[in-house]
């Protein structure tokens, strides 16, 4: 399956839930938004694998998200994951760093059993990677994989749009690969290791006494399922990380099942109003002021006082809001995937995300 | 004069008419801020489509990939 394919139902709340199989990773990149190191934390497969049965026909994500940390530690638990989303009738994507394939991008036929079971694989590929896996190697791994059948695609990071390794390496994938994988290119970011050396980017921040533009999240809609088990309604790092705000808690597995999370996730009040309005514009109506922190830190206050939830509940309580609701998600579904990559991604290069891509991304 | 939501969505060119009779009644019936609203996500979405970087909309969203 296409990447853009797959993130045109980023909008949809509930469509994708993210697994991070584990924390630990073999590799040392300087800018690892996880802090993955060999012995970071790992928990128990039995937090996925038994979250991942209680998929059914009638209640499923449309796709499965594997990552970590470096998920092809557990290929075991890869595969059973792939079993259970496939019979439920899920679509898994894994993400991985490549660490099997630093020394001659040879794959061991465990991993590539794991790598060809799942629907598409989505290979890091940035300056700090190439320092502990070459891109020759690299390179060979996806064409293997592209030999074999399986949709790849890479996720780039860089500094900014001036940064002349992406103008290099996406140069270098169009041609070695004919236009063929196409490429998420994103800027790097202040998160886990790199918060030591990377300057935070300063948010823009409304002023006081100025209302803030309504801004959708579009994160707040696919849960993450994070390494120990616990489930929040937002993937950034932080929230991640934990303690998640009330807010974005949503429980933890094994013990509550899919179509539990899958229900909060598209009901809960302050959910649906974050991404109709975003938190700024929230934080106004519950009386708050945004945070200096910008759009994601003033989400992270939202739970400090009743203001914002009683605002959301107003809100979401309207007899408009459903269509308001209805039109903000046809509006970046029309956009499509493109439009994600322009802004999350690096837009000089948002046109990478399409390459190879043949069908219309559909978009109801 | 009183206030036309569909006219209004209109004109920040939200495609309306392309909406079904029912879909047009329930969207008439929008209060100015909710309208407001609605062509606020549009005109931030055109600006993120065009060569803007609309990543600078946000602060950083980084995680587990940025997906």
């Amino acid at each position: 399956m296409h990447i853009a394919d797959l993130l045109a139902r980023r909008p949809v709340p509930a469509a994708g839930v993210f697994l991070t199989l584990t924390r630990r990773c073999p590799l040392s990149c300087a800018h690892c938004s996880t802090n993955s190191m060999r012995d970071s934390e790992e928990h128990s497969a039995e937090i996925f694998s038994e979250f991942a049965a209680t998929f059914s026909p009638e209640d499923h994500p449309e796709a499965v998200w594997l990552t970590g940390g470096e998920p092809l530690l557990r290929p075991d638990l890869v595969e059973q994951i792939t079993r259970a989303s496939h019979t439920a009738g899920a679509k898994v994507v894994l993400i991985t760093g490549l660490y099997f394939a630093r020394r001659d991008g040879n794959v061991a036929p465990r991993l590539l059993r794991a790598m060809l079971a799942v629907d598409h694989v989505i290979v890091s590929q940035d300056i700090f990677h190439e320092r502990e896996v070459p891109r020759a190697a690299a390179f060979a791994t996806v064409r293997t994989l592209v030999a074999a059948g399986q949709d790849v695609s890479f996720q780039v990071v860089g500094r900014d749009a001036d940064d002349p390794y992406l103008a290099e390496i996406t140069a270098q994938i169009r041609q070695d690969f004919r236009d063929g994988v196409p490429a998420l290119v994103a800027p790097l970011g202040a998160a886990g290791r790199a918060t030591a050396w990377l300057p935070r980017r300063q948010p823009a921040r409304p002023h006081r006494d100025e209302q803030p533009v309504p801004a959708p999240c579009t994160m707040a809609a696919w849960p993450v399922l994070t390494f120990d088990g616990t489930v929040v309604a937002c993937c950034r790092q932080r929230v991640v990380d934990g303690p998640a705000p009330d807010h974005l808690r949503l429980g933890r597995a094994p013990r509550q099942s899919w179509p539990e999370v899958a229900r909060a996730v598209r009901e809960r009040p302050i959910l649906r109003a974050l991404r109709v309005i975003g938190p700024q514009s929230l934080a106004h109506a519950g009386g708050v002021l945004p945070a200096a922190a910008g759009y994601c830190g003033t989400c992270e206050t939202l739970s400090d006082s009743t203001g914002p939830t009683e605002a959301a509940t107003e809100l979401v309580g309207r007899p408009t809001f459903p269509v308001m609701e209805s039109q903000v998600r046809q509006m970046q579904l029309a956009a499509g995937p493109e439009a994600f990559a322009r802004r999350y991604g690096i837009s000089r290069y948002a046109h990478m995300l399409t390459l190879g891509h043949h069908a219309p991304v559909e978009v109801g | 004069m009183s206030f036309d939501a569909l006219a209004e969505l209109r004109s920040a060119g939200n495609p309306v008419d392309q909406l079904s009779q029912a879909q047009q009644q329930v969207l008439s019936s929008l209060s100015p801020e909710e309208v407001a609203t609605l062509n606020a996500v549009k005109a931030r979405m055109d600006a993120a489509g065009s060569d803007v970087a609309g990543h600078a909309l946000e602060d950083d969203v980084i995680g587990i990939g940025i997906f």
